[in-house]
């Protein structure tokens, strides 16, 4: 039961930061995995392994569109941007954490930790 | 010495991933391997920017992922919406784990009876039907079940399974006889036969030789299996 709600802390959160980061400008695969890395100081990193299946189940699901562009080098990379349907389920996703995030703190001081 | 500005990032996804040739292959399933492709790429020239000598560089992007049955299992249930327990996930889990596992079991089961039945005869000399050597066959049985976790391993990797998944397939046999010497355990816990001391020494050897050494001998085959399916990439 603790790594199911493991698991489904880990995709939720996954999802919110992919969805917020795709507020700012469309990216691409490599660029989401590296802009999670280097905001978070390495504390968050996304291997291809879990980063592209959550992109694919985002853009199954509506949230997010991807698109070939041809990237700064020139060469084409498949570039995702928030869809209007992803941009209505974030504000309720940050509420949703947001109120988490405070249920935890009571609870366990995390906060302060 | 390989030409690593020749490398040719589509081709080694594709591989790794099992997808067919590109002749035939699905457009989305294309670009899915364009894009880790291109992904591989990326990172393999980050790698280089920061002095990696490229055939290590090769070697790290390609190792960022352990498993490519399991990503490619992965990619399919993101991309058909399998998620929660439906019947896609069951599906799934019946190519990936039961199907395989019970092929194996099946399999080492009926191997065992032939054996049996072709060593195992009223009109065999005394020696061979008394106690340990009436399991003549038994070695040859031993001897046979790498093959059968090789084949659970391969039938399951397949079909798509995580890494745990394809274990436990492979070891499926060795895991039931397992189950059943802990059934046999517990009953005589139960019906109060413990007292009988000889029978424990008994039940260890049991355990020992119909559901460890199996289990030894099938993670063999399927340590076989995935070395060579290694070799063959590298």
């Amino acid at each position: 039961m603790v790594k199911r709600i493991r698991a489904n802390i880990a995709r939720g959160s996954t999802e919110l930061v992919i969805l917020s980061l795709l507020t700012e400008q469309p990216l691409y695969g490599f660029e989401i995995s590296r802009r999670i890395e280097d905001r978070t100081g390495g504390a968050l990193r996304f291997e291809l392994a879990s980063l592209y299946p959550m992109l694919y189940d985002l853009e199954r699901r509506g949230l997010i569109k991807g698109q070939w562009q041809p990237s700064s080098t020139g060469r084409d990379r498949r570039y995702y941007s928030l869809t209007p349907k992803g941009k209505t389920q974030l504000a309720p996703l940050r509420r949703e954490w947001h109120s988490f995030f405070r249920a935890l703190d009571c609870l366990a001081g995390v906060s302060d930790a | 010495m390989p030409d690593w500005n020749a490398l040719d990032w589509n081709a080694m996804v594709r591989e790794r991933l099992g997808a067919a040739d590109s002749s035939s292959v699905q457009e989305e399933e294309t670009e899915i391997i364009a894009e880790l492709a291109a992904h591989l790429e990326d990172l393999y020239e980050e790698l280089r920017a920061k002095g990696m000598c490229e055939s290590a560089a090769v070697a790290q992007a390609l190792g960022d992922i352990s498993n490519w049955h399991g990503l490619a299992g992965k990619i399919r249930r993101a991309k058909t919406g399998e998620g929660t327990m439906n019947h896609q996930t069951l599906n799934h889990q019946t190519k990936t784990l039961w199907l395989p596992s019970l092929i194996n079991l099946a399999a080492s089961m009926i191997w065992m009876m032939i054996l049996q039945r072709a060593t195992l005869r009223p009109s065999m000399p005394g020696p061979w039907l008394h106690a340990g050597l009436a399991f003549a066959w038994y070695p040859v049985w031993l001897i046979s079940q790498p093959l059968f976790g090789a084949a659970a391993a391969y039938l399951s990797l397949r079909a798509g399974a995580e890494r745990r998944t394809e274990l436990t397939a492979s070891l499926f046999p060795a895991i039931v006889m397992f189950g059943l010497w802990l059934a046999l355990i517990t009953y005589i816990v139960l019906e109060r036969y413990s007292h009988v001391s000889h029978q424990w020494p008994l039940v260890l050897a049991g355990i020992f030789f119909w559901s460890i050494l199996p289990g030894l001998a099938l993670l063999l085959g399927r340590f076989l299996y995935l070395k060579t399916q290694n070799v063959a990439r590298s």
